[in-house]
């Protein structure tokens, strides 16, 4: 062994380097790092390009979940999966195989992949992992080619109105990002989720909930051609409640608890889970007997979860960079859209955001004030160490968040590869001078009368679709629309608050028209804080058939906890309404 | 892992084109007897084994409640069944020598078919001009996996509330697409009244260890490693125990439970004009002791490796027409696919289909010495288990022979409670997977000759018919990996078989194994080609796709010759070997350098 990793060592001087760092008896780096350099010195077809860069990343999950309802198991099970995603870049960094669709169907390669990734051998076999490595780095080689060949071919005909690189040059890094495992016992999460699950047994005017705790090791090894290598290990665990009723007029109703930890000792105790079911049944209960909204257009106030939500799904999307990938065949782009181009590219070093609200990327913090922040990691999916970086100062716009990829005006990477494209991590949200909330409530009170309201709304609670009572849904093929990124998700708890005092729930409230120009207009916020932990999947703009096929990563995201707007659209839904059950529910038809 | 991609594939074809398939069971030759796993006699009759379970009364309960409750209702349902399938297994994978994964699952799906209208005309009535909804046919609904009555009621109260709302939307439009399209040609009844049946069968329990089959998995599949031009090479065991808890609002209560043992084995190869030339290996049994033991596990790799080896060197066959003898798996897929699909009841209704067989009641389309039956009773044949066997169908009808084809004479179709014209009952063939919606699906095929000739003799034929027709050769066609076939009107009623050993047999006696080539043809001429059948019946076990899902069926039938077969060429993959040597090639070269 030491003889072979001697002659590579020669050969290729950064993988000398590179193996002082690590041990040589970990099995799997070993083949990945005698593969990677046999590949780079060999690997060329005929009289065709050879890779300029070669990356492997693998990534193994081990998991544990359960999910129950009405105090019964519905799932409980482990998994454990180890994939090898690999790239192989041919041409130079000005321009190569990538940022580019090619519709080709069918396979490359001897051997099956998909979306550039191979199932590994559960076991450190060296020769089984050599074969795997070998097949899928052969099979991305030959894309490779021929996709560069294809991208040569349209630009040909084609006048390129800017000229930017395909990858970002970046100083090669050795990391280790390493947590302790979390230990898991399956008995003891099927106990807890039958158990809060059995809670829905004293609610009444629920129809349909399911509860579901999973916890996850993963570990991920990366290696590339110019030297980069991390090894990260995290862990996380998911608790999920979500339940479904209907309004007396038969308008669905839906709400949810979503909590996450990174150990078992820092998830809430039962009992606190247990109150915040109840809570949301509470919730429920109070909506079903809520009158409906009414369309309303004027001053609003997002508060806690509600405020981090509007912010995570109508503006955080606005902060990564998306890069256009240049296509072959327009006829597919219809069908298979892109990604629109983020409209931030064009407002770098313009206002915004109102001038007392600034914005930070965070992936190195694990709290803020004390409250745990979930979206930290040591090095991103490229091997880039993961930084604090300033996005948005005294509301105007310093930079995005970008991967290797380059987009215009943007050349390095930011270290926020997590997946198949750019995500967010912590993501900070700060006023120079926040309000108090008394002062946010008076100046709310001021917009109503000037606007000669009897009444405004206070938005509590607003839904995330990825936490939906679906479990008679089926997934069909369909390829991503392009038109759903700016739309805000329904709001679930809503008050409105007339000029008195009073305060009156309504249920079924949607947001219309709130697009990423709204935010520029907040009046106010408070100088109180709110923290809330959301999953993110990244997309690989380029890969039109595997668009968002990501595994989940955590956002943290610390807003001020009261956004007061001057003008808000809230309207009940549109569409046809289902009709309540014929038969009451047989537990509670006693 | 390539054939389940495959046959999802398969599937979403299904859907759109009315295409049906059987798919990659390859079962090779066993010795007989011991082999054979007697299934318990609970085919025998209806023995009632057990005592209804607490989730089959919780269902029970439901069912009455809530079927009283709709009955109230302006639109009332006539019918109304829950079915509970619990699937309970371990899969174990390894590839070239190493565990791929290891795993296993517990999971129960309910299914609920809840009627409004009547007997003679109901919400499922087909919906002519326009695709049919497919939320309507499939749907996945999670119900506890423990037997928690409150637990298990919730969710079947909160589903059947949906599917009865729904079914009152479908009764509006089929009544409307009625008077708006022209007279239906068969005018039978939308659903069959059947027997009340009432069977329980103990649930059954496994008997498998997950350490020891991985490293059998690892032992089998580890000699492929040392061929650096075998470039898959995968090994699979599932066990599962599949239990079903049945009711309807007619009163019948059903419950069975059944074991199912597969050991999967696939490798493939490439030639250098890039043709994947695949070997799979497959068996299928109801108890451990029916699988192979481990010394005939890794004799069948040796000569899947020699196989391999064999066909990457073979020649390729262009398109011909002319005689060909096929095995009795190349022929129960065969007939499986040319037939089978065609006499499925519902198909000679629907008027998109192309009803091949529908006015062929009491004619000849065989010869005089076959016959064929489909039977779910039987549990074994020619040595080995057949995995097209139940007790009762998805309707709760019990499962039973049904002769189609009598000394040459086709006589009638398989039947799901859907009738059609002149066969107005089931006989026990209505079949899906878990989620899918049932229709009239094939059990265990079972071809049968009166006069079976010795191999040879087909042999002797098959020259005889090349000299005749100055042909040089005729093939045999000894495994095969599946087919499929298209059974609608819009496009060509086809078939295909997808052979995997194709030999030419030359008119000297010689055999040459060759590739390349596809087995295709079209329903009726096939069938009026089938000439003789030899005396060595043997078993194809596999999962036939079509539109209401996967399920397991078998088909059974000697060797046959027939006289004009075609073969078109094989879809082949454009990808070339890979560019460099197997790391282990090259690390031995590496060494050398030193």
């Amino acid at each position: 062994m030491c003889k072979r990793f001697f002659i590579y060592g020669l050969t290729t001087a950064t993988f000398l380097a590179f193996s002082a760092v690590h041990a040589e008896d970990d099995v799997l780096q070993r083949a990945l790092r005698d593969e990677l350099a046999r590949s780079m010195q060999q690997l060329q077809l005929e009289d065709l390009e050879q890779p300029y860069f070669v990356s492997y990343l693998v990534r193994e999950v081990k998991s544990k979940g359960s999910s129950a309802t009405f105090g019964s198991l519905l799932n409980s099970g482990e998994g454990h999966s180890r994939d090898l995603s690999v790239e192989v870049r041919v041409g130079d960094y000005a321009l190569d195989n990538t940022n580019f669709r090619s519709f080709s169907f069918g396979g490359t390669g001897v051997v099956r992949m998909y979306g550039g990734s191979m199932q590994l051998p559960l076991e450190d076999d060296y020769d089984e992992l050599r074969r795997k490595i070998w097949l899928a780095t052969d099979g991305a080689y030959k894309k490779a080619l021929e996709d560069i060949a294809r991208k040569r071919a349209t630009l040909q005909n084609k006048t390129r109105t800017e000229e930017i690189p395909d990858f970002s040059r970046e100083k090669p890094a050795t990391e280790v990002d390493e947590m302790t495992p979390v230990v898991l016992d399956l008995d003891a999460l099927d106990q807890r989720v039958r158990q809060l699950s059995g809670l829905f047994r004293e609610m009444p005017d629920i129809y349909t909930s399911r509860v579901r705790l999973n916890g996850a090791n993963t570990s991920v090894y990366y290696l590339n051609s110019e030297g980069s290598s991390f090894s990260r290990t995290s862990s996380s665990l998911t608790f999920t409640a979500v339940a479904a009723t209907q309004a007396p007029d038969g308008m669905p109703l839906e709400d949810f608890v979503a909590v996450y930890a990174r150990s078992p000792e820092d998830l809430p105790s039962d009992d606190e889970l247990a109150a915040q079911i109840k809570t949301m049944g509470d919730r429920l209960k109070q909506l079903r007997q809520a009158p409906l909204v009414e369309r309303y257009t004027g001053p609003v106030i997002f508060s806690g979860q509600a405020a981090t939500e509007l912010f995570n799904q109508g503006f955080v999307p606005h902060l990564l960079s998306t890069r256009r990938a240049l296509s072959d065949n327009p006829q597919y782009e219809r069908y298979y859209p892109q990604k629109k181009e983020n409209p931030f590219l064009d407002k770098i070093g313009v206002r915004v955001l109102p001038e007392f609200l600034s914005v930070r990327a965070e992936p190195l913090m694990d709290a803020y004030k004390k409250q745990p922040l979930l979206g930290g990691y040591g090095v991103d999916d490229e091997g880039v160490p993961a930084r604090p970086v300033r996005l948005i100062q005294k509301g105007v716009l310093e930079t995005l968040l970008t991967t290797r990829t380059p987009v215009r005006g943007i050349d390095q990477s930011t270290g926020s590869r997590r997946g198949p494209g750019v995500a967010p991590s912590n993501i900070l949200v700060e006023a120079e001078k926040g309000s108090s909330e008394k002062d946010i409530r008076k100046e709310f009170f001021k917009l109503i009368k000037r606007q000669k309201k009897q009444y405004g709304y206070i938005v509590t609670h607003v839904a995330n679709p990825s936490y939906r009572v679906s479990d008679s849904q089926v997934i069909f093929f369909s390829p991503g629309s392009s038109d759903d990124e700016d739309k805000l998700a329904n709001a679930i708890f809503v008050y409105k608050v007339y000029l008195d005092g009073r305060e009156e729930l309504v249920r079924n409230a949607e947001f219309a028209g709130i697009g990423l120009y709204t935010f520029k207009d907040i009046v106010k916020v408070s100088k109180t804080h709110a923290v809330n932990t959301v999953p993110f999947r990244s997309e690989d703009n380029s890969s039109p058939f595997y668009r968002g096929r990501g595994s989940e990563v955590l956002v943290s995201i610390v807003t001020p906890r009261m956004v007061l707007f001057e003008d808000i659209t809230l309207k009940p839904p549109s569409g046809e309404i289902p009709k309540v059950p014929v038969s009451m529910h047989p537990y509670f038809d006693k | 892992m390539r054939s389940l991609s495959r046959l999802l594939c398969l599937g979403l074809v299904c859907a759109a084109f009315t295409a049906t398939g059987i798919w990659a069971e390859t079962p090779s030759p066993l010795k007989a007897d011991d082999k054979v796993t007697a299934r318990r006699a609970v085919f025998e009759g209806a023995i009632v084994e057990g005592s209804p379970s607490p989730t089959l009364q919780a269902m029970q309960e439901e069912l009455t409640r809530s079927f009283s409750v709709l009955k109230e209702q302006p639109v009332p349902p006539y019918y109304l069944s829950y079915e509970i399938t619990e699937t309970e297994g371990i899969r174990v994978g390894a590839s070239f020598g190493a565990l791929t994964y290891s795993n296993e699952s517990r999971r129960r799906q309910l299914d609920i078919d809840l009627r409004v209208g009547d007997y003679t005309f109901d919400n499922t009535h087909q919906v002519r001009g326009s695709p049919s909804n497919f939320s309507d046919r499939y749907s996945m609904i999670a119900i506890p996996i423990e037997d928690d009555p409150d637990a298990i009621r919730s969710v079947l109260w909160y589903h059947t509330d949906k599917k009865y709302k729904r079914a009152i939307e479908q009764l509006t439009t089929v009544k409307t697409n009625v008077q708006v399209k022209v007279e239906e040609e068969d005018q039978s009844d939308d659903f069959s009244k059947e027997p009340v049946e009432h069977y329980v069968e103990a649930p059954a329990s496994f008997d498998i260890s997950r350490d020891e089959w991985e490293a059998k998995l690892k032992k089998y599949t580890a000699p492929f490693a040392q061929s650096g031009d075998i470039y898959e090479a995968d090994a699979t065991l599932s066990a599962n125990i599949s239990t079903r808890q049945y009711v309807n609002s007619e009163g019948s209560e059903i419950q069975t439970s059944q074991v199912l043992y597969r050991l999967f084995i696939y490798a493939f190869t490439k030639a250098d004009d890039g043709m994947e030339l695949p070997r799979y290996e497959s068996f299928s049994a109801f108890a451990p002791e029916g699988l192979p033991s481990d010394e005939e596990v890794l004799a069948l790799v040796e000569d899947m490796i020699a196989d391999l080896h064999a066909l990457r060197d073979a020649p390729v066959v262009a398109p011909y027409t002319g005689p060909a003898i096929l095995s009795g798996r190349a022929s129960g897929v065969l007939f499986h696919e040319i037939f089978g699909h065609r006499i499925e009841g519902h198909r000679q209704k629907r008027e998109d289909e192309g009803q091949t067989f529908k006015k062929k009641i009491g004619e000849k389309v065989l010869p005089e010495t076959f016959s064929v039956y489909f039977d779910p009773t039987q549990t074994s044949s020619a040595g080995k288990d057949m995995v097209g066997a139940y007790a009762y169908d998805n309707q709760g009808v019990k499962g039973r022979r049904v002769a189609v084809v009598e000394n040459g004479v086709f006589r009638r179709f398989l039947m799901s409670r859907s009738p059609i014209e002149d066969f107005p009952n089931s006989n026990g063939h209505g079949r899906k997977q878990a989620g899918y919606a049932p229709v009239a699906r094939q059990s265990n095929l079972i071809v049968e000759t009166s006069e079976p000739l010795a191999r040879d003799q087909l042999k002797e034929m098959l020259i005889e018919q090349c000299r005749m027709e100055d042909k040089e050769f005729g093939l045999y066609f000894e495994d095969i990996q599946g087919g499929f076939t298209i059974t609608g009107r819009t496009i060509p009623n086809a078939f295909n078989v997808l052979p995997i050993m194709v030999y030419r047999i030359y008119t000297d006696g010689r055999e040459e194994l060759v590739r390349g080539v596809d087995l295709i043809g079209t329903p009726l001429t096939a069938f009026s080609q089938i000439a003789a059948a030899d005396d060595q019946p043997d078993v194809f076990n596999g999962i036939c796709g079509a539109e209401s899902g996967g399920v397991p069926v078998a088909a059974v039938s000697p060797g046959i010759f027939i006289s004009q077969i075609e073969v078109q060429k094989k879809d082949k993959s454009q990808e070339r070997r890979p560019i460099l040597e197997a790391p282990s090639e090259s690390a031995e070269d590496a060494d050398d350098l030193l």
